[in-house]
């Protein structure tokens, strides 16, 4: 597959959450610090595993890591205003899910300057808001919404407490039914046979 | 988002936020009060009402308080008028916050010098909203609830609905004796008070003399008698005019040694160098029955109490090895007195062996005159 000492056009299979696999130029690679300490100097036999993300995160980081190969040392968070087109293209594109997914995997590879800027980008949202916008930035419910909750959980809790109870009647007559020896039935139908001929026989 | 992501990347976020906005991150939610909780431990442990700049702060205990957010009425006063014409007409957001079950609400601007929030509420509730926001900042950063409130003279009337404080500064120079009294009545002082009534008269019987850990600075009212009737722990009285005397400490000595006072720890007399009265050191041990340091008996070096007013001393006056001491025959205390021209002290060893690991002198050098100076206390804000 790959050596240890490759140059910057060796490529390495990267294995997604989907079993999917594609290809990354080392030097994207070595943006990744955890990709450094686990495979760099030892080498990788076969696709590297990456299955805790899917195919469009990685993807979309190791764009990334690809686009950033020839910019100079990482030095810190660049100013929103510092960001070129391109980087904000890349961010723009990114819908929430895919933008936490982005982060997590980040975190995780250890790629420093992809996390910072996915920090100071979720920071810039927050700057210069009142908690009720700060809310809706982070998607926590209002305090309004979480009472809508937990009413419906409520209710939801009490009809399946209700679905429950009668369940269990129903389980309990059918038991007391099912429990009974054959034998013993029959002996009651007996009886109540013999009392109706004999108040008949009387009449 | 926020709380969906590792801690890293959230400690990253939260790095980069100013202390007013993680203070609104953690009024989310219970789960964003515990991560500011989290991410914001030991970095303070205390919060300051800042009342002449209208401001709420967080301090780390000693240090210069960092400023959060501030409060103002809506209406138009002469003191909020720095505010009021710069931020006036931004007032399309609201915030609420809870002070005994009271709620408050408020619009929300920024200030736009130094960037903070600027919390404006009606008139009637501009005494409790800073106590509803210091409340609400010791609940998000998980920092003690003591009050410490800055108050100087022009702003009294601005001081916050609290029936008690914990420490407090009060400056300004309060001339009229009758405003200072009245003010000390509408709060007890649970622990410091740097207070300094620029008055000549002060009456013994002044709540003044009952704060358990007192600094008073060019005190021109204070005499052998305040000495006598200090009622606290702690007292430090600097740049004290001539009005008192070596013959004023004997008879506080005396007092001491008669009495029974066992809350008194220390007292600490700095005359004003300009002052054509000293002290004299043989006048005052020759009517005392003093012992020089015995190392069998007490320690080397004293332990002054930690919550009292930071103040420096050119000398390490805590250095008691080589200083006289005096014992009370009805309860065997015994308390070490340092008499030089112009300084006085006087320390109960109530623990006789405190222990030394924990107090070591602190230094810190004087800007002014780049020497090296010794601190005492460590309360300041």
């Amino acid at each position: 597959m790959t050596s240890p000492a490759s140059s910057s056009e060796v490529k390495y299979l990267i294995e997604s959450s989907e079993g999917n696999t594609f290809d990354v130029s080392g030097a994207a690679l070595r943006q990744s610090n955890t990709f450094n300490a686990m495979f760099l100097n030892i080498g990788a036999d076969g696709p590297i595993p990456f299955t805790d993300y899917n195919e469009a995160t990685l993807k979309k980081v190791f764009e990334y890591c690809e686009h950033s190969v020839n910019e100079e040392n990482y030095s810190g968070p660049k100013h929103q205003d510092d960001l070129s087109k391109w980087d904000l293209n890349f961010f723009n594109e990114m819908d929430q899910k895919m933008f936490i997914d982005v982060i997590n995997a980040s975190n995780f590879l250890d790629i420093e300057r992809l996390t910072s800027y996915c920090c100071e980008r979720i920071a810039r949202m927050l700057r210069g808001k009142n908690t009720q916008e700060m809310i809706k930035v982070i998607t926590l419910p209002t305090a309004e919404e979480l009472e809508a909750k937990q009413k419906v959980e409520e209710k939801k809790a009490a009809a399946a407490k209700k679905v429950a109870e009668k369940a269990a009647e129903t389980a309990e007559k059918t038991e007391t039914l099912e429990e009974l020896p054959v034998q013993q039935l029959v002996q009651t139908t007996r009886n109540k046979l013999t009392r109706k001929y004999l108040s008949f026989s009387n009449e | 988002m926020l709380l969906k992501l590792p801690y890293i990347p959230q400690s990253k976020i939260l790095q980069q936020l100013q202390l007013h906005e993680q203070f609104f991150v953690g009024l989310c939610s219970k789960r964003a009060r515990n991560l500011i909780k989290y991410f914001s431990r030991f970095k303070y442990d205390s919060s300051v009402i800042h009342v002449p700049s209208f401001c709420l702060q967080l301090q780390t205990t000693g240090d210069q308080g960092k400023h959060v957010a501030m409060w103002a009425s809506c209406y138009y006063r002469p003191e909020n008028e720095r505010f009021y014409k710069a931020n006036n007409n931004n007032w399309n957001r609201t915030m609420r916050f809870w002070y005994k079950e009271k709620k408050i609400k408020c619009k929300l601007s920024f200030d736009p010098e130094i960037g903070i929030p600027i919390f404006w509420c009606k008139d009637q509730y501009k005494s409790i909203l800073p106590m509803a926001l210091h409340s609400a900042i010791c609940d998000v950063f998980s920092i003690s609830p003591i009050i410490q409130v800055l108050l100087n003279l022009p702003k009294l009337s601005e001081m916050p609905y609290t029936k008690e404080v914990d420490n407090l500064i009060l400056g300004g120079g309060i001339t009229d004796i009758d405003v200072y009294e009245s003010l000390m009545q509408m709060f007890t002082i649970k622990n410091c008070a740097y207070i300094s009534p620029d008055t000549n008269y002060l009456s013994v019987n002044s709540k003044t003399l009952s704060v358990n850990h007192l600094y008073c600075s060019y005190t021109r009212w204070f005499t052998g008698e305040h000495l006598i009737n200090f009622q606290g722990r702690t007292a430090v009285f600097r740049r004290v005019p001539s009005k008192i005397s070596s013959e004023d400490l004997i008879n506080f000595l005396f007092d001491w040694q008669q009495g029974t006072n066992k809350k008194l720890e220390a007292i600490i007399i700095s005359l004003n160098k300009d002052n054509r009265m000293k002290f004299s050191r043989t006048e005052v041990f020759e009517k005392l029955n003093a012992k020089s340091w015995n190392q069998e008996r007490r320690a080397g070096r004293f332990k002054y109490p930690d919550a009292t007013y930071k103040t420096t001393f050119p000398s390490d006056i805590l250095d008691c090895s080589q200083e006289m001491d005096i014992e009370r025959k009805s309860d065997g205390l015994l308390a070490t007195v340092v008499v030089h021209e112009t300084l006085f002290c006087f320390f109960v060893w109530h623990n006789r062996f405190p222990d030394t690991s924990t107090h070591q002198p602190i230094t810190r050098c004087n800007p002014y005159t780049r020497t090296e100076e010794f601190a005492v206390g460590n309360v300041h804000f």
